[in-house]
């Protein structure tokens, strides 16, 4: 273990001196030497500790014992990307006052939860105790006079158990709005918890005999009672008969401090003499004659109106159901006629035909603005009209600028589409009158939608005029021209060898001619505006 | 299949100019009416398809009427 020395070429002092002494043989150079030799296993540790003492602060060998050793490791400074950035952020979090933070723990503290946490923990040094809200008062005020006996007690009783509530809270005028919804948990005490508070709303109206008013309504305008300012303490303690039979609820009410056989007999009296009012009042007027019975008793309460409500609310429902039932009507009438009409014209579907008549009549709205009243008549779908009126030919139209315009001869219409469905594959088929009007009223269509993109691309070439490049444009973004069609081979397959003619002919004086032409027109149209 | 009768060339040129208000070009009507041809076709291919789909013969103008919005649309520039 001695020898390793030489390999080592960084000596200390010490070492170097007993090195050198090394070679006296001395009993004080053995000394040395054993001196030397015996520490030598720990100096790498005791040499370590203090270099890896100010590089690594104390918290972090605290926390990660990992850290200090990796940095003694490294001689020199970093020169890899990561470690760079690793000593980098171990400045800054030297330098930053929450420094003692790991990461780790701080990717942990990011979650909500620990937001909250933290905001809670701001919070709780700021708010104080919950006062009792101004409800609680009043309820508590309401016990006081409901019972004449135990008002110190109560003061220091949790607020009750639900189910005395509502008694105490409906011998109160002043805060009758206070808790609506809980007046009916009083009169089911078992299932409160279990049970939803609708299913409890319904089963107590249920259980009221106050049936004949029509329970399902009752209930659900069961929180009106308030609002209408009746007794309903009155109620509430006719419904109180049924709570108080129960043990669970006597027990509760005496927790709350009541004396229940007091209750009882107040209550009950009370409770009985209005129920049998209501009673009565309820079978003699029925849903029908609520405002009758209203005047009739002195205390107006919530079952006359409410017929009333009900009562308009159905008349509504059954003036809008007429109401429904007279456009049904009519609806169908107006289907039925000329589904009528088409069947004497043509064996066809009836279905169909109203189909097609309901898109007919769409189409018609989406165009009614380049066609006047005027010839609105006729492109009705009623087809002898319209026959009548193609019979004729010289039905005119108005475009939207006002302009009358034909429409394109039926023949002329009718020899293509021959022409098209013998190549579509339809031998000798017919064409008849009706699908005839449908072709050339889509004509028209077809030439008022081109003539608007025409009218569009000759104003954005800044042109007046409309020449063939428009139409070239049009058919290129209709896709019908392409690399492989060009309009000279579509017109050769399509138009008569004349017309052809007439095209291939102006085409290489076109761009010049068209030139020309161009400014003539519009040098005109400026002069003449 | 090039048709040997022309066409009405003043009706279609007062149809599109009633349109436009404006005047057209001396044979733009041509390739108007070309376009007109080609939509034609895509309208009666359309409505045999459709009529042969729903077992008819011929075609109906509850085909056409059934056909004529999409060949529109198709041919909107």
């Amino acid at each position: 273990m001695t020898e390793p020395r030489p390999k080592r070429p960084r000596t200390t002092p010490r070492n170097s001196a007993a090195n050198e002494l090394e070679l006296e043989e001395t009993p004080f150079s053995t000394l040395r030497k054993l001196a030397a030799v015996a520490p030598k296993h720990t100096t790498p540790q005791t040499r370590r500790t203090p270099t890896a003492g100010p590089l690594s602060t104390g918290r972090h060998t605290n926390k990660t014992p990992q850290i200090g050793p990796r940095q003694t490791a490294r001689r020199g400074p970093p020169t890899t990307p990561h470690a760079l950035k690793a000593l980098e952020a171990r400045r800054n979090a030297a330098l930053t006052p929450g420094r003692d933070r790991r990461r780790s723990g701080r990717v942990q503290r990011a979650t909500p939860r620990d937001v909250l946490r933290n905001l809670s923990r701001l919070l709780a040094r700021n708010t104080a105790t919950i006062e009792p809200s101004p409800q609680l008062h009043g309820i508590q005020h309401v016990r006081s006079g409901m019972l004449d006996e135990e008002d110190e007690e109560e003061e220091d009783h949790p607020p009750a158990p639900r189910l005395s509530m509502p008694f105490n809270d409906l011998s109160d005028d002043d805060s009758f709005h206070v808790k609506p919804p809980r007046l009916s948990l009083a009169l089911n005490d078992e299932d409160t918890t279990t049970r939803s508070l609708e299913a409890n709303r319904r089963a107590t109206v249920d259980t009221i005999p106050r049936l004949s008013l029509g329970s399902t309504r009752l209930s659900e305008r069961f929180a009106d009672l308030n609002e209408l300012g009746i007794d309903a303490a009155s109620i509430l303690d006719e419904a109180g008969n049924v709570t108080v039979d129960d043990e669970t609820a006597r027990d509760l009410l005496e927790q709350a401090g009541f004396d229940v056989d007091v209750l009882l007999e107040e209550d009950t009296r009370d409770g009985q003499a209005f129920a049998e009012a209501l009673r009565r009042g309820g079978r003699q007027s029925d849903l029908g004659v609520g405002a009758e019975a209203g005047q009739e008793v002195e205390d107006d309460t919530f079952r006359f109106v409410v017929p009333d409500r009900a009562r308009s609310v159905r008349e509504q429902r059954e003036a809008e159901e007429e109401e429904d039932a007279r456009a049904e009507e009519e609806v169908d009438e107006e289907q039925i006629v000329p589904a009528d009409e088409l069947d004497d014209a043509e064996a066809e579907d009836e279905l169909d035909e109203e189909a097609a008549n309901a898109e007919d009549a769409q189409e018609r709205t989406l165009r009614e603005d380049s066609v006047t009243a005027a010839e609105r008549p006729q492109a009705d779908p009623l087809k002898p009209t319209a026959k009548t009126a193609k019979r004729k030919r010289k039905e005119l139209k108005l475009s939207k600028h006002g302009i009358e315009y034909p429409s394109l001869p039926p023949t002329v219409v009718k020899r293509l589409a021959t022409t098209f469905l013998r190549s579509a594959g339809n031998g000798n088929a017919k064409i008849n009158k009706e699908t005839l009007d449908a072709i050339v009223q889509t004509s028209d269509w077809f030439f008022e939608q081109i003539g608007e993109d025409l009218e569009s691309y000759a104003d954005h070439a800044g042109r007046r005029t409309i020449d063939e490049g428009d139409v070239v444009t049009l058919m290129k973004r209709q896709r019908l021209l392409n690399a492989n069609t060009t309009p000279f081979s579509l017109a050769q397959k399509f138009l008569p060898r004349e017309l052809l003619q007439e095209i291939r002919m102006p085409t290489p004086a076109k761009s010049k001619k068209a030139k020309k032409r161009r400014m003539e027109t519009i040098d005109e149209e400026e002069s003449v505006g | 299949m090039a048709p040997s009768q022309a066409y009405p060339r003043g009706t279609v040129k007062r149809i599109v100019k009633a349109h436009t208000k404006r005047p057209l070009s001396k044979n733009a009507d041509i390739m108007i009416f070309l376009d007109y041809t080609l939509f034609m076709q895509d309208l009666i291919r359309e409505a045999s398809i459709r009529s042969k789909q729903s077992g008819e013969k011929g075609i109906s103008a509850t085909a056409i009427k059934k056909v004529r919005e999409t060949s529109l649309r198709k041919f909107k520039g």
